[in-house]
């Protein structure tokens, strides 16, 4: 870790999207090495994921992706970003008249057939931001990064406890948000 | 941590919403009865969220990993499955490039029943890089067809604009996979080599190299033939009408295989043939040894590059016997298991020698000493199966620069940089070398070791970097070469000067003289060169930066002063041709004091007098030469002429072999009587130049005549017929621009394809024509200057040629004079019109000859 007295602990803005374009490209490649050679539709190992990017990125390309928990936060927020550039080009891929590639989506849709989508899942972060930016971040670390209670709760200094009961109450603030939206939408 | 505090209603709502997730659900029925009690609003806000976390389930994991399957249709390739492409219908896909997705395709409709590969660039916008290459690829791939390389069959553009590729479907498994899993023998696994070989020399007849030769692009067929595949990244050789762009290292986009890339394609340098010699190498290498030639420490792009581009491989003999987890990590497929001990000795006797050769040489570091042609390796191959000698030999270092640059003149122009930039890092490496050796203080001969090495490779490269020079200077077309030639050069002095300690005088007095010869290359007019004497200025100016302390700190070192008064007079040439007379005065003075004290010193021999001499001639040049930028003072320039002419005629009479000196006492009597006809002397004048005439015929009756020898007698003869003309005497002046005249044009003849020799023919013409004139004889003076404007003509025909158009107007101008003395205006004046004509369009000269 090469930190220099007057830099903040935590990665600032300035930081996040220095190394950004690495990360994005490295959770990518791995995202589809990992899955390539799968043959059921598991849920992306996303745990795996970022810590594979982590070691990659911090040794192979001589870049300065900070301490492992300052890397796997930045990782998380990456990652959301992934999430919502692709279903944003997916959506205008869809307009753009891509017809076989958005049955397939359809297809794909579980069966739950909730179908909330990331980008109003992405708004409805933006809005509990700013209730409780902890909440925000605790939502990224374990349910988009995909790391444990024990972990996210080393991550942000907290109980498990803590954790367990803040993911709680933000996974019931947000599925509020999203289907209030869809009733103000039908 | 760093988050803004939520608000107290929202903390609230929080500890109520944690209080009732613990209890049971009568209890939280009684718990947020309770709380409405107190607050209202509050409660019912715990409510909503608590049906809210009922409901919600495993939401937000099915939220995100609905869009990961997603992506992973999308970066995987999955998600184009069933799709059609033109006629085409996608099967699955075959792989992922750093350029775009493989897919198995079939076509759709019934013309043609057979599988193809079908290339297509992924995401939405391709980059103009990535169409650019993708265009190129498709030009590259159809002028292409060999049995050996997979075809093109088709290509477009999909609905959505992305460009694709139709390509032949190999069936078949990668070479090295091929050979390991059916333990083929050595024997087999050379002619299925040459195969691959056949293949790659066809590539390169049409001027195509593949740039990424690898076993995943070099399919076995279930015939026993092979395939190449994945042109991707091949370009048209320069040449072919396309231009050439650096390989790409950036990781987002990174197209080279680096375990196969030469150390020409990890820096970026020119790409060649060669380049694919030297992946076969590495491909010969892994299938005979089975394992890759190198092991990298740790997989940091700076550690990839050093590997490659400075270690040496192990013969593949020796690599058979070793464990193949020894130093550092293997690459990606090499075989896991040592064979057995037994299998391994076999192996190693049945690769030393001839084998062990051959894959070196294909392997070495600089492009020019692998093999010249993919040909000439496979031909090495069949020798060895057919038990004759090869060509390969065990590396030496008894490698002799100066025959390979005789051999190869031409053809090694595009490797040079890549030669300099490799000797530039062996330099650097050496050097650190003995740096540490005397760090350690490590035993005497260890260091002495490191001293050698060190300066046989400032040797070589120092020899590169101005023999290559020289050699290529003359040769057409080689600026380009040469600029890059003298940037390297550059770049490596700077690193060397950085890196040296600033107490060894040699290696300082090495580098002043380097930076100085730096700078005739880059704008010194005395030769060949670049004419950027901006760049010359600054390169002396750093010579004299190391060489001035360096004479001071060292008063009794013969060698450092004369290399500073080498680059006084270099800096002054240039100060001179750039318009700066006091500047190239001032200098030149200082050198010829130093020359001066330089010849008086004890150790003082012919050269240093010789080198005074030559130091007044050109302060006499700079003085009042009226052919050179001078201060207008003619007398000061005959007083130095006149002080080098005894110098010279003591050393030609001391030795009177020596033909250096008695050429400069010739041109020395030129100048002198140049001078005395400057200040109206012309009776001097004529003796001086009749002392020069006496010692050109001496020098061009001698043993060692040659072109420049004779031309030097017509221009006596021209001098002395100046001298006549001034003096009155018209038939010596006429008779000596005639004999002029004969030595030119039989020069000329001699020599049709000179230019120059041409232009002096020209020259000569018009100056018979001029006396002719002046001494009546119209007729005459009218047909020289005729016959030299028809050879100006001819000479201007290169419109590029700046000069040739000007003389040619001077020409037009003078025959447009003899034309008014023979009373022929309409003649005149079509010369004069058609010399403005080229005067409007042809930009004036600097300094051009015969002009102050």
């Amino acid at each position: 870790m090469k930190e220099t007295g007057q830099e903040p602990p935590s990665p600032g803005r300035d930081r996040l999207d220095g190394v950004m374009p690495e990360i994005y490209e490295e959770l990518r490649r791995l995202a589809q090495r990992a899955m390539s050679g799968e043959r059921s539709g598991h849920t992306l190992q996303t745990t795996a994921l970022v810590h594979e990017a982590y070691l990659r990125l911090a040794q192979v390309k001589e870049l300065d992706v900070g301490s492992r928990p300052q890397f796997l936060s930045l990782a998380a927020r990456v990652m959301r970003r992934i999430l919502v550039d692709h279903a944003r080009a997916r959506k205008s891929a869809k307009r753009g008249g891509d017809a076989l590639r958005v049955a397939l989506s359809d297809a794909i849709a579980d069966g739950r057939g909730d179908g909330f989508d990331v980008l109003a899942l992405d708004e409805a972060l933006n809005r509990l931001a700013a209730l409780d930016e902890k909440q925000v971040r605790i939502v990224e670390l374990r349910f988009i990064a995909g790391l444990s209670v024990e972990e996210t709760a080393e991550l942000v200094s907290a109980s498990p406890t803590t954790i367990k009961r803040e993911s709680a109450m933000a996974r019931a603030w947000l599925f509020r948000e999203l289907s209030d939206g869809r009733a103000r939408a039908v | 941590m760093g988050e803004p505090e939520p608000s107290e209603r929202w903390r609230r709502v929080k500890e109520l919403f944690a209080a009732a997730l613990e209890v049971s659900p009568e209890e939280r029925e009684a718990l947020l009865a309770r709380a409405s009690a107190e607050d209202a609003p509050l409660a019912s806000e715990a409510a909503s969220l608590l049906r809210a976390h009922e409901d919600g389930g495993l939401f937000l994991e099915d939220v995100v990993a609905f869009e990961s399957r997603e992506i992973i249709a999308e970066e995987s390739g999955t998600s184009w499955v069933g799709r059609r492409i033109g006629p085409y219908e996608i099967v699955r896909p075959l792989g992922r490039g750093g350029m775009g997705f493989v897919f198995l395709a079939r076509r759709a409709d019934s013309e043609y029943r057979g599988d193809v590969a079908i290339k297509l660039i992924r995401g939405a916008l391709p980059s103009e890089e990535i169409l650019r290459r993708f265009r190129a690829e498709r030009q590259t791939l159809a002028n292409l067809s060999h049995p050996s390389i997979a075809r093109l069959l088709d290509g477009g553009r999909t609905d959505d604009g992305l460009p694709y590729l139709v390509l032949e479907h190999v069936d078949g498994e990668p070479i090295d996979a091929y050979c390991e899993s059916r333990r083929l023998p050595i024997e087999e696994t050379l002619r299925l080599f040459r195969l691959v070989c056949d293949a790659v020399e066809h590539a390169h007849r049409h001027l195509v190299v593949h740039r990424d030769l690898k076993p995943a692009n070099i399919f076995v067929t279930p015939d026993g033939g092979v395939k190449l595949l994945d042109f991707g990244i091949a370009k048209l050789l320069p040449g072919a009408g396309q231009e050439e762009t650096s390989i790409l290292t950036r990781t987002s986009e990174r197209v080279m295989t680096p375990e196969y890339a030469s150390p020409e394609q990890i820096r970026g340098e020119p790409v060649t043939t060669a380049s694919d010699v030297y992946a076969l190498g590495v491909l010969l290498y892994r299938l005979l040894a089975g394992r890759h030639p190198y092991r990298f420490p740790d997989a940091r792009p700076s550690e990839v590059e050093r590997v490659i581009c400075e270690q040496e491989p192990v013969k593949p003999s020796t690599a058979v016997t070793r464990q193949p987890d020894s130093g550092g990590a293997p690459p990606e497929g090499d075989r896991g298991l040592p064979p057995s001990r037994a299998v391994s000795e076999r192996l190693r006797r049945r690769l030393r020698g001839d084998l062990d050769n051959i894959v070196l040489k294909a392997l070495r570091k600089e492009p020019w000493r692998r093999y010249g042609s993919v040909d000439q390796l496979s031909e090495d191959i069949r020798r060895h199966l057919e038990g004759l000698p090869v060509r390969a030999r065990q590396d030496t270092l008894g490698y002799r620069t100066g025959k390979f640059l005789r051999r190869n003149r031409l053809a090694v122009t595009a490797a040079a940089v890549v030669v300099l930039a490799l000797l530039a890092g062996l330099a650097t490496t050496a050097w650190q070398a003995r740096v540490a050796a005397n760090h350690a203080r490590r035993a005497e001969a260890e260091r002495a070791r490191a001293d050698r090495r060190f300066n046989e490779v400032r040797q070589l490269a120092t020899a590169f970097l101005f023999d290559f020079h020289d050699a290529i200077a003359d040769l057409p077309g080689s600026t380009p070469a040469r600029e890059l030639v003298v940037a390297r050069a550059l770049e490596y002095l700077d690193r060397l000067s950085r890196e040296s300690p600033g107490d060894d005088p040699v290696l300082l007095r090495e580098l002043a003289v380097a930076y100085q010869k730096i700078g005739n290359v880059q704008g010194n007019p005395n030769n060949a060169n670049l004419g950027d004497t901006e760049s010359a200025l600054a390169s002396y100016r750093k010579a004299l930066a190391i060489a001035r302390p360096l004479a001071a700190s060292h008063p009794a070192d013969a060698q450092a002063q004369r290399v500073l008064a080498i680059i006084l007079e270099k800096l002054a040439d240039v100060e001179a041709v750039r318009g700066d007379i006091a500047s190239a005065r001032r200098d030149s003075a200082a050198s010829l004091s130093i020359f001066r004290a330089l010849a008086r010193g004890a150790s003082a021999d012919g050269r240093a007098r010789r080198s005074v001499a030559i130091s007044h001639v050109k302060a006499g040049d700079l003085s009042g030469h009226p052919s050179f930028p001078n201060a207008g003072l003619p007398r000061e320039a005959l007083a130095h002429y006149e002080r080098a002419a005894p110098i010279l005629e003591s050393l030609v009479q001391a030795d009177p072999s020596d033909g250096g000196s008695l050429r400069y006492l010739g041109l020395v009597f030129e100048r002198i009587g140049t001078m005395r006809l400057q200040l109206a002397q012309p009776r001097e004048a004529l003796t001086a130049y009749r002392r020069s005439f006496a010692i050109r015929e001496k020098l061009a009756a001698g043993a060692a005549a040659n072109v420049e020898a004779r031309r030097d007698v017509a221009i006596a003869h021209e001098r002395i017929a100046d001298a006549s003309r001034a003096l009155g005497r018209p038939r010596e002046a006429l008779s000596g621009y005639r004999r002029s005249v004969a030595i030119m044009e039989a020069l000329a003849a001699a020599d049709p394809r000179n230019a120059n020799a041409r232009r002096s023919v020209a020259s000569s013409y018009e100056q018979l024509g001029e006396a002719l004139m002046e001494y009546g004889d119209l007729r005459e003076a009218w047909s020289f200057h005729r016959r030299a404007v028809v050879l100006r003509e001819d000479l201007a025909a290169d419109a590029d040629n700046v000069q040739a158009q000007r003389e040619l107007a001077d020409s037009l101008r003078e025959a447009a004079g003899v034309a008014d003395r023979r009373g022929d205006d309409p003649g005149a004046a079509d010369l004069r019109a058609r010399a403005e004509r080229i005067e409007r369009t042809v930009p004036r000269l600097a300094v051009s000859k015969g002009e102050t």
